[in-house]
Order: C-alpha cells, then sequence, then structure tokens
C-alpha cells in the first residue's frame, strides 16, 4: 500500500500538496488516436517520463531514490559503520569502541542493567544468531539471492526478453510477407502468360476449325460436279445401248445366230477326233 | 519490582508509561516491519517469507478447507502471524504475546467453534454421524460416542494450551537457564559459566525451530479439523 501511495505520489504529489485536483488524469498524447497499440504505450511512457524525470524535477535536492545492492556496512552485525565514523573526527579508532564499553559498564555498575534472567538471554540470542550466522549465513544468503533473482527475473527481466523475442518475430514475419509481396509479381506475369497461351491454342482451334468447314464445303461442291457427270454418263450409256438394242432388226438376229452355229460347229470338230 | 521466573511474561511495563496495554499494541510492531515494502524489488529475506506461505498452502489446498471461504487466506496469515509473534518473542526484553492463553485461545476458540458451527448448520446429521467412526465393534458404540464427543470438544483447548504452554515453557527455561549462567558469571570457574552458555546458546536456537514448529502445528490442526466439515 506504502509502495502504490509513493509511486502515485510522483504525479499527484504537487497537487495534492497545493490542495488541488490532479490535473493529469490520463496521458493520452495528442494525435496518436490513429497509431498502433505499441506506438500508443511508447508515446504515454515518453510522456509520464517527460513528469517524472523532466526539467522541473529537483534532483539535487530530491534525489531519485535508488535501491541499494547490498544492505548497509556494518561491525561486529549489527553498529553501522557511519556511527563509527561520527565518533573517528573526534576520538579517532578507538573512540567508538571506549564509549561502547564505557556505556555497558557504567550500565551494569549503576545497576540500570541488571544482570538477571534478561541478561542472560541478551547473551544466549545474541550467541544464538552468532552461531546461526556463522554456520548457515553464507550458504542462506546465497540460497536467498538466488530466489530472489529467479523471481526478479521472471517479473521483470524474462517479460522483456520474450517482449522483444516476439516483437522482432513479427518483424521478421512481417519482412517476409513483404518479400512475398514482391513475388506476386512473378506470379502475375505467369498468370498472364498462360492465359495468353491459352488464348493461342483456342484460336488455333478455331482456325482448324474454320478450315475444316470451308474445306467440306469445297469438297460438297466438288462431289455435287462429279455426281452429276456420272449421273449423265451413266443415264448416256443406257440411252445408247438402249437404243442400240432398239435398232436390231430380226434378220439381223437370225443372220447373227446362224453364224454363231457354224462357228460352235467348227470348233467341235477337233474335240470328237481327240 | 519483584522480578522472578514468571516477571519476563508480565505485561506491567512502567519503564515508559504505566500502561500495560502499550505491551500488547506494540507486540504487533514486528507485522508492521516484515509486512511494508518500498522497493518493488523485494528485499533478501522476502524468499522466507514465501517458503513459509507455500508451506502452509500446499498443506491447505490438501484439505477440504479449500472449499471453505477465506479459509486460505486466514490460515496462511495466521501461520505466518503466529511465527512472527513466537520468533519476536525470543528476543530479549521483548514480550512474548503467545505465552499467554488469552492469546492462543481467542486465536483456536473461534476458528474450531466457527468450523463446528458451520458443519452443524450445514449438515447437522452428518456432523452426529461423524461421531461413530466406521467400523468399529457395535457394543462400544455408546463409549465412542462419547469419547468421540470429549475429544471433539477438547479441541479448543488442547490447540490454544499447546501453543501457549510450548512458548511460556521455552521461556521459563530460558529463565532458568539463564538465572544459573548469570550466577556463574561471579563465581570462579570457567567451566560451569561456558557450558552453561552453550546451553543457553543452544536452547535459543532450539527454541527458534519450535517457535516455527508450533506455528506450522496449530495452522496444520485447524485444517485438519476443517476436514472433517460435512461436505
Amino acid at each position: 500500500m506504502l509502495s502504490t501511495f509513493a509511486v502515485r505520489s510522483g504525479v499527484y504529489g504537487s497537487a495534492l500538496l497545493r490542495g488541488q485536483a490532479p490535473r493529469v488524469l490520463a496521458v493520452v498524447p495528442i494525435g496518436s488516436r490513429h497509431k498502433s497499440e505499441a506506438a500508443k504505450q511508447a508515446e504515454t511512457w515518453e510522456e509520464a517520463n517527460k513528469i517524472f524525470y523532466g526539467p522541473e524535477r529537483d534532483t539535487k535536492n530530491f534525489p531519485h531514490p535508488v535501491m541499494p545492492q547490498e544492505s548497509g556496512k556494518v561491525r561486529m552485525g549489527f553498529v553501522p559503520e557511519n556511527w563509527f565514523q561520527f565518533f573517528y573526527e573526534k576520538t579517532g579508532v578507538t573512540g567508538p569502541y571506549f564509549f561502547g564499553v564505557g556505556l555497558v559498564t557504567t550500565l551494569l555498575s549503576k545497576e540500570i542493567w541488571v544482570v538477571d534472567h534478561g541478561f542472560a538471554e541478551v547473551i544466549g540470542f545474541f550467541g544464538a544468531i552468532w552461531l546461526l550466522s556463522n554456520k548457515v549465513g553464507a550458504g542462506m544468503a546465497k540460497w536467498l539471492d538466488n530466489k530472489n533473482d529467479l523471481v526478479n527475473k521472471e517479473r521483470f527481466e524474462q517479460p522483456i526478453v520474450d517482449a522483444k523475442a516476439s516483437a522482432q518475430e513479427i518483424i521478421a514475419n512481417n519482412e517476409k510477407a513483404i518479400w512475398q509481396e514482391d513475388g506476386q509479381k512473378f506470379l502475375w506475369e505467369a498468370k498472364k502468360e498462360n492465359v495468353a497461351l491459352q488464348l493461342e491454342s483456342v484460336y488455333r482451334q478455331r482456325l482448324a476449325q474454320v478450315f475444316k468447314d470451308v474445306k467440306s464445303r469445297l469438297d460438297y461442291q466438288l462431289e455435287v460436279q462429279n455426281v452429276k457427270r456420272r449421273f449423265e454418263q451413266t443415264h448416256m450409256v443406257n440411252w445408247i445401248v438402249d437404243n442400240v438394242t432398239k435398232s436390231i432388226t430380226p434378220q439381223q438376229e437370225q443372220e447373227s445366230i446362224k453364224v454363231c452355229i457354224a462357228q460352235l460347229k467348227k470348233m467341235s470338230v477337233p474335240v470328237a477326233t481327240a | 519490582m519483584l522480578v522472578d521466573i514468571f516477571s519476563s511474561f508480565d505485561d506491567n511495563n512502567q519503564v515508559f508509561m504505566s500502561l500495560y496495554m502499550l505491551m500488547w499494541a506494540f507486540s504487533l510492531v514486528i507485522i508492521l516491519i516484515f509486512s511494508s515494502s518500498y522497493w518493488v524489488t523485494g528485499p533478501r529475506w522476502a524468499p522466507i517469507i514465501s517458503l513459509f506461505k507455500d508451506t502452509i498452502s500446499s498443506q491447505v489446498f490438501r484439505s477440504f478447507g479449500l472449499s471453505l471461504g477465506g479459509f486460505l487466506n486466514v490460515i496462511t496469515g495466521l501461520f505466518l502471524f503466529l511465527i512472527f509473534l513466537n520468533l519476536a518473542g525470543l528476543i530479549p526484553y521483548v514480550f512474548s504475546p503467545t505465552s499467554h492463553l488469552a492469546v492462543s485461545l481467542s486465536l483456536g476458540l473461534p476458528l474450531w467453534l466457527s468450523l463446528l458451527i458451520s458443519g452443524t448448520f450445514f449438515n447437522p446429521s452428518s456432523v452426529v454421524a461423524g461421531l461413530l467412526p466406521m467400523g468399529a465393534p457395535a457394543p462400544l458404540n455408546p463409549f465412542l460416542v462419547l469419547i468421540e464427543s470429549v475429544s471433539i470438544l477438547v479441541r479448543p483447548i488442547t490447540l490454544s494450551v499447546r501453543l501457549m504452554a510450548n512458548m511460556s515453557a521455552g521461556h521459563i527455561v530460558l529463565t532458568l537457564i539463564g538465572n544459573y549462567m548469570t550466577t556463574s558469571l561471579f563465581m570462579p570457574g570457567a567451566f560451569s559459566m561456558l557450558l552453561l552458555i552453550s546451553i543457553q546458546v543452544l536452547y535459543t536456537i532450539f527454541e527458534f525451530g519450535i517457535g516455527v514448529i508450533q506455528a506450522y502445528i496449530f495452522c496444520l490442526l485447524i485444517t485438519l479439523y476443517s476436514d472433517e466439515h460435512p461436505h
């Protein structure tokens, strides 16, 4: 809860101090209505950074708090180092130790700090802490740091790495799509050629069809003439034969039959003698 | 001001202000210290809290209590609460709230009673039927019902007294050894002093473990009692 309040008061802090309503309700930069979501987010981030880290911030007197990597230096497990530094200017190196021993001695001797079971518990408790930190301290610190690193990596670093990787993948896919679009030109040329070939073949088919039709008509005319001539020829032959047959008189017929019989007699004689 | 072995449980604090309520109120400061967070990335000891949370969550997930609304939050919070109070009570001169029956009973009695009342209103015949476990020989039935009902009724007392007795016994033993140790500090003979210091140190480490284990047992038993809730 404190952390969310701290983050929010960075934006609303000065406004709250003056008791007014906050001026910035939503950071939507001008002209960002038609951009992609990622571009809008980047613009919002830029605007927020301008407010948080812009020239209006007095970073000299109010520096940005940065989480320290390691905890503050201590001596003897729990006494901060800057207390020793505080004493060093006035009293030198042994000053703080002298002060500590003197303070403890005063408390004990004046019975402000009574030596009872509570005192024993102090010895026991700090002895236990000293023993535990010596035995398992380093190992436990390493284990805890590993776990913390894993959590930080999963929550803060891995999402950024994943987002970058997926953005790279999207860029690569888009470039591939652009390259594929270039290839569409070749496809179109090939299709055009294909259509031209089809047209050519259809044209040639039709040409052949035309030739066939014209030839068949010419053949018909030829046949008609042939038939006519043949018909005339046949008719003429028949007419001639009919007329000749009609012109044969009976006397001519008798004469031709006598001639035939005489020839036959002539031919039959040599057969009888053999 | 009389100091005896029970004075570490005394909530009369007359050093700062004569107001006993301050002892109880400031015993909860440790919860505030371990619950606050300023930075986005956690401190080095944050995985310890996650470890405790995961341990008790896995226990609750295996019980029926998960179907009761808000049970997981209550038990996980209770576990961390008891761990912090138990461990804080071991710091010298710090008041230990869990060594008082007032605290243990205030935690144990409502949890047990709420489970019992919820089960009775949900399915009273199932609760009564649970008094007679299966597979028992018939002549023992009357005695079994009595014994089961006594065992159920004594649960809040055992739950709270177990926690209170373990914590207070630990403190009392530390007090006793401490008394002998402070005596041996002012007597000749270093051997007895060293022996008692080592016993004190080792028993304190043991008490750290007992504090965590007792908190775990308290929450484990409540999840087991929730398993007997009618489904």
